[in-house]
């Protein structure tokens, strides 16, 4: 790592060096001028996260987001209406059309649905039955975290990304489609519910049950929490009704 | 301390119900009321009740003989629990909640057994068994298995809502947990009834409260149900073997798109005698659980207790609203028994709902409905003269009337001679006359419609309306079935200006070229028969005007159903 500063720093000072000697025209400037130049040495590592920026570039994470680092994600999804919470960084992804390639395009995904929740609405791109994009391509921007999708399958099917992205949740009031990137002991809906707040801020919590096919909620009614108190695993996708907004909770 | 307490008296309860009968012997375990629920594209679940203790099981098959035995690929929950009740910490604790729930679930032969790692849109077939205390098993059914298909592969909820069923407890003294209650939209007219869900109560609420999560229910297409506008929705309370199932209609607004937090409690109450009438009501307005049941009618205004209950009425006054028209007859006839006309006129006496320009006081009166407009009150003078008459029957009679009694309501033995009605099924006339003792012959039924010859002494008007008959004495603009053959029948509702030939003219056009022959009637005032006929393609005979309520004899080439002028 020092071996490859030095280097860094001293291609640094050779192109200073050249930059001195010429002049906008390429001639060799003489002695007398003066050109002042700046020069900003970018770290190694700008976000600290313990990964490279070349680490996290080549990984598809984003240099400069902590929350945004190298590693594997694992979604799975199965034939059918899966509800997920992208726990990969959408950077690389960039938009609708590359978030489907990327997960296997139209021989496996035939529809998806990005839950918008500024407008509390679903947008959805998908392939026809000639295979063609239709929809929007929805343009995905950096520190867009927990994207919620409706993910459609033709098959039972696993996605690896090479990318974690684990934000804090800015949780909008009205609906809120989010998963935990990583695996909390004992978190279940009841519980982070209370840690989210309570009643005051937060009315219910949605889940689909892949397995039942069935959809779970557990909601406040008259201060008392009723119905299934579902646990909370990671990259699952849940919808959370909130009656205020609750910004930067990390689960 | 107090909930352990309460199962260890469950327990020791439900420990002497399974140990005394074995002293004596052993019944054959009764399974009803069948019903497939919550299903899925991956599973369905069974819910189902037992004459007495039991522990519910299914077997699976993929295919409807039963050879292939699929059970023990797919998962199987029998008393399937979501998370008890939520309120009590402690996972210990839950967990003595849940079997606290199945415990008393298998008590009351409340059965519901979960199946998944099922397919979507694929046929399973199952026979359920339910075994007692003492090892004896009943399975349904005995004969071929039934089936049940698994929903498309999903799609995706617009909205959602989720029931809180509270059943009234009485402060602890019933115990309904383990009492089964599902939810299912209720029946589109001519619609597909769809696949309820169901949760025991206990389960996911607390002691005394079922959650019902309607966002689990599937379109008769097998996609997740589209929710929109108002739609009804049926509850079913099982309470176990001998209890009265209690059903409740509640009406829900899904116009709200995408909520996922709409709880709506639903209140139901305690009903110890099983007479489907809630306890609270029955003291609240009797003073004891005895007085009114399932049958009776306290304030007879033809609104049974239990329907004076549904529909929120008084149940000791029989026009609850005071406007003149008792409750049964209003709620009969789509009246709000509860407004009399302040709030919407056409509830009130002087409203005319039906618009058949009959107010509604004068069509109870009258007997008619006042929603139904081919039903309204009308007086039918049937003028008889000296010698043969002939009539059909206008008036449509809930309670029958015989040919005796027509008779003495034609007129005693100095006015009438005798009468024959037409026996439709036999084809000939029964005749009654006055012997030395009162009517004598060959007695018979008359319905709406039917062919009556009077044989009159003199002249004189008898009267078919309410003064006379004051029971369901009106008119039906019925539609007539025209056999093939003769028919001798009347019409009680004709345009005006209606004739003998127009009304040959509408049976052709209704019935074809070549239904009706001929139509006849008895001309009382010459003593002959006029007639009417078709030949080759043209009307012939006499043009004698139609009178509703007159008797006409129509001969037809075929048949021709629900006839009207």
């Amino acid at each position: 790592m020092v071996v490859k500063r030095l280097f860094t720093l001293s291609g640094v000072f050779l192109i200073l060096l050249f930059a001195l000697l010429c002049t906008r025209d390429g001639n060799i400037a003489s002695a007398a001028s003066n050109i002042y130049v700046r020069v900003t040495v970018v770290p190694d590592d700008i976000d600290h996260d313990g990964y490279s920026n070349d680490e996290e570039i080549a990984a598809g994470s984003n240099p400069a987001d902590p929350d945004s680092t190298p590693g594997i994600t694992q979604l799975n999804l199965y034939t059918g209406v899966n509800f997920i919470s992208l726990r990969a960084d959408v950077l690389s992804m960039r938009n609708a059309v590359t978030l489907l390639e990327s997960l296997g395009g139209s021989q496996v995904i035939p529809r998806v649905l990005i839950f918008d929740p500024g407008s509390q609405s679903f947008i959805e791109a998908g392939y026809n039955e000639a295979g063609e994009f239709y929809g929007e391509n929805y343009a995905f921007t950096a520190g867009q975290g927990n994207l919620g999708l409706v993910i459609y399958s033709k098959e039972d099917t696993v996605v690896v990304f090479s990318s974690v992205y684990s934000p804090a949740w800015n949780l909008k009031q009205g609906i809120n489609l989010v998963g935990i990137p990583n695996t909390v002991t004992g978190l279940t809906a009841s519980n982070l519910l209370d840690r989210i707040g309570g009643e005051v801020v937060v009315n219910s919590m949605s889940g689909y049950n892949g397995e039942t096919g069935r959809f779970e909620t557990m909601a406040y009614y008259n201060g008392q929490l009723v119905g299934v108190d579902f646990r909370i695993v990671p990259g699952e996708g849940h919808f959370i009704f909130m009656k205020n907004e609750v910004l930067g909770f990390r689960p | 301390m107090k909930q352990l307490y309460s199962y260890f008296v469950n327990a020791i309860i439900i420990l002497i119900a399974l140990l005394c009968p074995a002293t004596v012997s052993w019944s054959a375990i009764i399974i009803q009321d069948v019903t497939p629920s919550d299903v899925t594209p991956s599973g369905f679940a069974v819910i189902w009740q037992t004459s007495e203790y039991a522990v519910p099981g299914i077997s699976i098959f993929s295919d409807p003989d039963g050879t292939t035995e699929i059970t023990n690929q797919l998962e199987i929950t029998p008393l399937p629990l979501y998370s008890g009740n939520p309120g009590i910490a402690g996972e210990y604790e839950q967990e003595a909640e849940l079997e606290n729930i199945r415990l008393m679930a298998k008590s009351n032969g409340l059965m519901k057994i979960r199946v998944a790692g099922c397919l979507p849109q694929t046929t399973y077939y199952y026979k359920i068994s339910s075994a007692g205390a003492g090892g004896e098993v009943a399975v349904w059914p005995a004969g071929t298995l039934t089936s049940v298909t698994t929903t498309k592969e999903n799609s995706f909820i617009a909205d959602s809502k989720q029931l809180l069923v509270t059943v009234d407890d009485q402060g602890g003294a019933i115990n309904p947990a383990g009492w089964l209650v599902s939810g299912a939209e209720v029946p589109p007219v001519g619609g597909e009834a769809l696949f309820g869900v169901s949760s025991y109560v206990g389960d996911g609420a607390a002691v005394n409260q079922a959650y019902i999560n309607l966002s689990n229910l599937f379109g008769a297409d097998g996609l997740n149900w589209t929710l929109s506008g108002t739609r009804e929705i049926i509850l079913e309370i099982r309470r176990g073997w001998g209890s009265t199932t209690v059903y409740k209609t509640i009406s829900l607004d899904f116009s709200n798109n995408f909520s996922v937090s709409s709880v709506i409690e639903i209140l139901t109450e305690p009903d110890t005698d099983n007479d489907g009438i809630p306890d609270p009501w029955e003291i609240s307005n009797f003073g004891d659980l005895t007085t009114v049941g399932l049958t009776t009618d306290f304030d007879g205004d033809g609104l049974l207790d239990i329907d004076e209950y549904s529909n929120n009425t008084d149940p000791k006054d029989s026009d609850s609203d005071g406007d003149g028209m008792p409750d049964g007859y209003e709620v009969a006839n789509s009246l709000d028994p509860l407004d009399d006309g302040s709030i919407d006129p056409n509830n009130g006496p002087d409203g005319d709902p039906d618009g058949d320009a009959h107010t509604n006081i004068d069509e109870h009166l009258a007997g008619s409905s006042s929603n139904d407009i081919n039903s309204r009150p009308v007086d039918i003078n049937i003028a008889l003269h000296k010698g043969l008459n002939i009539f059909g029957y206008p008036v449509t009679e809930s309670t029958g009337l015989t040919s005796f009694e027509l008779l003495t309501l034609a007129g005693d033995n100095t006015e009438i001679e005798k009468i024959l009605v037409y026996d439709k099924i036999n084809n000939i006339y029964k005749e009654v006359f006055y012997d030395g003792t009162g009517p004598a012959g060959d007695s018979i039924a008359i319905g709406f419609g039917d062919g009556i010859m009077v044989y009159s002494m003199v002249d004189k008007t008898i009267s078919f309306n309410p003064v006379i008959r004051p029971f369901n004495s009106y008119i039906e603009c019925a539609p007539v079935d025209l056999a093939a053959g003769l028919n001798v029948t009347t019409f009680p509702c004709v345009p005006s200006g209606y004739t003998s030939y127009t009304l040959l003219a509408d049976i052709r056009v209704a019935g074809g070229d070549t239904s009706v022959s001929s139509l006849q009637r008895y001309n009382p005032g010459t003593g002959e028969f006029d007639t009417a006929a078709y030949h080759n393609g043209q009307l012939i005979g006499v043009d004698f005007p139609i009178v509703a309520g007159e008797g006409y004899f129509i001969y037809m080439k075929q048949g021709l159903a629900g006839f009207s002028p």
